[in-house]
Order: structure tokens, then C-alpha cells, then sequence
């Protein structure tokens, strides 16, 4: 029995997986002044030819087009190649103005057929690039994102250092005024862009440009074969892959800020997020011989890089492990069960105190916004388990006084409830994100979707998004492209 | 100063000697006076920019170091509380 035990207890120790993984990036996340530095550093400012893929992005085309020519980049060195993918709004009427505002900067093209997806638009950009011949890097963005005055510039400078093949920025969401899922999403950015890519540029590795901004060195492009992938849902990992295994390193630079407009409610952030999850194992299954192989090119095979991917891609099989662990100890050894609970939502808090405090550390100015987001990050039922478990037994021996006063005689059947309850909360959590989806897209149960997402949690409805992912790969799915809804929400930027 | 043809686009000596950017400076990305105008950071900017940054993320390290100090202490005087 002793050896069924310990096995049950390492099911329920898989779950503080994810947890260590996080506290390990932000641990590197802190150690970034430390870095390797790119061997050269300059004032250079490469010929770029921006890529945008448009489609119907009427409402928002023209600020992202007046922005990039306000850039601190000599006008001479810049061109805006905007792909309109046989869009019906007003889209081609406004780069023709755009076109004729600024000649020499903007060039429209157009696909008379589209609908192919985001990839092949790039792709159709990305042959009249290569074929004007003139530009020394790309710039491939998304045609809502606000570049600051600085920002490309900032990413540029890296592209002195010959070894540097991609640069990044920081992607910050930007709506205003910001909802309660702009919020949860701007603090998301903080972790999962100012940490996690701090953290990756000290390992050496990057798992993905954002899609958003990516600068890529000519030579990189021409080493990955001079288009981006159309195979799976994450060109944009797919190419940082490549140009890591080409020999080429990719940089992150956190003091370039671009801002995007994001989801406003859970259904839009699941269907993005839906697409990028699938994109994901479709990676992690075309690079399958790359993964712990330490000598692979890039880093890509490290174990350390490992960490980070699979903690992400496989933290709903980390979740369903501890809460099966947890249950099956409860009939087995209750004690134990008892102690091993306490031992992982140790590792929870632990874990969530100094991931919360470190974010707010990182981007203060975003902190102000999403505070309270942030610190509701794992819903308001886990902190209620965090605290139970912090929270010495007699206090919550005298919690049970406070409930008889209240006249509520807590039964041995309800206590057992309770506890199967909080041992199975890791994967039920993934289950109540699900229904908060389905009560977004029902128009009289919408307005609970927001104080329910505070209650179960932004984190769990990521992991619900992930493991819906992998119910659609292994269906075979159909890949849709469901674009997000953009309106142009973003606010004033510096 | 050189007899040969001026080329259109092409920097004369007298250019050149007044630190009108060649070629080769243009392609190594070097500022021209219309660049300036329109407010690119020259490079006392660049300079102090970077100092900025670098500042700022010894600063995040400092605090790193202390949520890491404050965390430890917590879990002493939890441990110490029984």
C-alpha cells in the first residue's frame, strides 16, 4: 500500500509542475540585467520592409499606418507593404488614400482571392518583398498594433550583432477603456511577454516572436526559405523555431512597446487563444525530433526549454494528474490524502506570491491597471483553498465554531464533500471555465461570464482553452482561421 | 579637388569634406539631416536611452532579490507559528 501511496502522492506533485516551471522563468526573468548581450549592439538602421496582413481592418488600418511613419526611423529606410486580402469593407479605399498621403512609404497590394488565413496573406507580402530586393530586414506585424515611437528602432539595433537572425517586442494590450478581459489579458502580458521572453532571452531561447512584431534579418528569412509556414496555426513559433535551428539567435527587447487591441470577452479570447493552443502541439508534434536533444541548434532541445514549453502545452494533464492523485488518496490513506493537499497548495502559494509580486515588479505602469486581475488571476475559489491551507489547523478548527454560531452544523458527509471538492477543484476549475464560455455566447447568461471568470479563474480557462485544443487535434478538426474582432479601441500611447 | 563629373546622387568632394553621408554610410544606417529634423535620437540620446534601460533592469533584479528575501522571511515565521 505504501508504494500505491507514493505513487498517488507523485500524481499530485505533477500538478506543482507548472508551478516550479513558472517560478523558474520569473527567477530568470530577474537575472535579465545579466544576460548575454548581443555581441554588437548599435545605432543601425536597416532598410525594413514591413509586412501587415489586412483583412476588413477598415477601423483600424489608418492609425497603424499614421504611427509607423511617425516612427524615430529615417523615412528612406522604411517600407509599408500592407496585403489586403480581398477585404469588403472600406479597407482598399483607405490604403489607396494611405498609398497617396504617403508615396514612397505605403504600398498596397491586393489578393483578389482570399480567405486562405493570415499565413498566406504574409506569404503573398513577403514575394514582392523579395522581389523588390531592397530590404535588409522584415517586419511583419498584425494591422492593429500600435508601434511607439521608439519601438523599432529599440528591436533594429539588435540586428547589428550578425548573430541575431529575429528580434521581438513587447506586445502590451491596449484597449481603453480596458474591460475587465483587457485586463486579465494585460496582465497576462506581463507574465507570459515581459517575464517569460526576459526569461528566454537569459536561457538563450525563444519559443516564439509575437506575432505582432517580428524582425527578421534578411539572411534568416532567405535560411527558412523566404516564406513563413502554412501548415499549422502558429507561423510565427514556426519561423522562430527555424531560425534558431538555421544557427541564428532570436532577441527579445523589452523596451519596445507595441500595443494591440485584444478580446473583450471570454468567447473571442477562446477562439484565439483555441487557434494558438492547436498551433502549439501542431509545433511540438513537427519538431518532435527536436525536443531533448541538447545539441540541436538554438537550444531548442535543452531541458530547461523543455520546462518551459510542456509545463504550458501539457499543464491540463498536470492539473487532471493531481486532482486523480488527490481523490484516489482520499479513499485510500486519508492522512496522507490530508498531507499531500497541503504540501501542493503549498507549492501554489508559494508559487502564486512570488509570480504575482514579481509581475507587479516588472511592469508597474500595467500593475496600476490589472491589479486587482492579477492578484484574482487563479480565481477567488483557489485563493480561498490557498488560504485554508496557510492558515493554522486551529483557526480552521475555529472556523467550524464560527458556523455552529451561525447555526450551521458542518456534517461528517458535508466536510467529506467539501474536501473531495477542493482535492478535485484543479481539473473541475477547467470544466466551470468551459461552461463560462458556453454562457458567453448564450446573450441572456453573457453578463455572468465576467464575475465568473473572477471566481474560477483566468488561469483555469486557459487550461480549459488548451485541453479543448487537444480534443480538437486528435478529432482532426477543421484549422480555422477566426480572426479577432478588431475596432480600433486602443487608446492614447506614449 | 577631383576634376571627374558630379553624379547625380552621388556626394562631390566638397560634400564629402562638409560630412554629407556616402553610400556606405547610408547603408550602415548613419542619420542624414532630414532624419534629424524629423527627431530621430542622435547618439547623446542612444546613449543616455540605454542607460535608461539598463538601469531599469539592475532595478528589477533589486527587487527580485527582495520579494525573494520578503517570501523566505514568510515562510519562516510560518514555519516559527507552527
Amino acid at each position: 500500500m505504501l508504494a500505491l501511496d507514493i505513487f498517488l502522492a507523485a500524481l499530485v506533485f505533477m500538478g506543482g509542475l507548472p508551478l516550479i516551471a513558472g517560478c523558474f522563468q520569473f527567477g530568470l526573468a530577474g537575472l535579465h540585467c545579466f544576460r548575454r548581450r548581443s555581441r554588437v549592439e548599435g545605432d543601425v538602421h536597416p532598410r525594413v520592409a514591413v509586412v501587415i496582413p489586412a483583412w476588413n481592418e477598415a477601423a483600424v488600418i489608418q492609425r497603424t499606418l499614421d504611427q509607423l511613419a511617425r516612427l524615430e526611423y529615417p523615412r528612406e529606410r522604411l517600407r509599408i507593404y500592407v496585403v489586403d486580402d480581398a477585404s469588403d469593407d472600406d479597407t482598399p479605399v483607405l490604403l489607396g488614400a494611405k498609398a497617396h498621403e504617403y508615396p514612397g512609404l505605403v504600398f498596397p497590394l491586393r489578393r483578389e482571392r482570399g480567405g486562405e488565413g493570415k499565413s498566406h496573406t504574409i506569404n503573398h507580402g513577403l514575394r514582392r518583398v523579395r522581389a523588390d530586393g531592397w530590404y535588409d530586414a522584415v517586419l511583419v506585424i498584425d494591422a492593429d498594433v500600435i508601434f511607439t515611437g521608439g519601438s523599432l528602432r529599440r528591436m533594429a539595433r539588435h540586428l547589428a550583432d550578425p548573430e541575431v537572425g529575429a528580434a521581438t517586442a513587447y506586445i502590451k494590450e491596449g484597449s481603453r477603456p480596458a474591460n475587465y478581459m483587457n485586463r486579465f489579458i494585460a496582465y497576462e502580458y506581463i507574465t507570459a511577454q515581459a517575464a517569460a521572453r526576459r526569461a528566454q532571452n537569459v536561457l538563450g531561447v525563444h519559443a516564439c516572436l509575437a506575432g505582432g512584431a517580428q524582425l527578421i534579418r534578411r539572411e534568416s528569412l532567405e535560411a527558412v526559405g523566404g516564406e513563413i509556414d502554412t501548415s499549422t496555426l502558429a507561423e510565427d513559433t514556426v519561423t522562430t523555431f527555424r531560425i534558431q535551428l538555421a544557427g541564428k539567435r532570436v532577441v527579445f527587447e523589452p523596451h519596445a512597446i507595441v500595443w494591440a487591441e485584444e478580446p473583450r470577452g471570454v468567447d473571442g479570447l477562446w477562439k484565439q487563444r483555441l487557434r494558438w493552443a492547436r498551433g502549439n502541439i501542431q509545433v511540438t508534434r513537427l519538431f518532435r525530433r527536436v525536443w531533448f536533444h541538447p545539441r540541436r541548434p538554438g537550444g531548442l532541445g535543452r531541458l530547461s526549454f523543455a520546462l518551459i514549453w510542456f509545463s504550458v502545452l501539457l499543464m491540463p494533464v498536470f492539473l487532471l494528474s493531481a486532482s486523480t492523485g488527490l481523490i484516489a488518496l482520499f479513499f485510500d490513506n486519508r492522512v496522507f490524502a490530508e498531507h499531500a493537499f497541503r504540501g501542493l497548495w503549498a507549492i501554489n502559494v508559494v508559487a502564486y506570491l512570488f509570480i504575482t509580486l514579481s509581475s507587479f515588479s516588472i511592469d508597474p505602469r500595467t500593475a496600476r491597471l490589472c491589479w486587482r486581475e492579477g492578484i484574482a488571476f487563479p480565481g477567488i475559489v483557489s485563493l480561498m483553498i490557498m488560504l485554508y491551507t496557510v492558515l493554522p489547523a486551529d483557526f480552521v478548527a475555529d472556523g467550524n465554531v464560527l458556523l455552529r454560531a451561525l447555526g450551521i452544523h458542518p456534517s461528517a458527509a458535508l466536510g467529506d464533500a467539501l474536501t473531495l471538492f477542493a482535492y478535485a477543484w484543479l481539473t473541475v476549475s477547467m470544466l466551470a471555465a468551459a461552461a463560462i464560455r458556453q454562457m458567453d455566447r448564450r446573450r441572456w447568461l453573457a453578463w455572468l461570464s465576467g464575475p465568473l471568470v473572477y471566481v474560477v479563474g483566468y488561469g483555469p480557462l486557459q487550461c480549459a482553452v488548451t485541453a479543448t485544443a487537444y480534443i480538437k487535434e486528435l478529432r482532426g478538426a477543421e484549422m480555422r482561421w477566426d480572426k479577432t474582432e478588431k475596432v480600433g479601441a486602443i487608446g492614447e500611447v506614449a | 579637388m577631383s576634376d571627374a563629373p558630379t553624379i547625380p546622387g552621388v556626394p562631390t568632394e566638397p560634400d564629402l569634406a562638409a560630412g554629407v553621408p556616402t553610400e556606405p554610410d547610408l547603408a550602415a544606417g548613419i542619420l542624414t539631416e532630414p532624419d534629424l529634423a524629423a527627431g530621430i535620437p542622435t547618439e547623446p540620446d542612444l546613449a543616455a536611452e540605454r542607460a535608461h534601460e539598463e538601469r531599469s533592469e539592475r532595478w528589477l533584479f533589486i527587487r527580485q532579490v527582495a520579494i525573494v528575501l520578503v517570501l523566505v522571511a514568510l515562510l519562516l515565521i510560518h514555519a516559527l507559528l507552527g
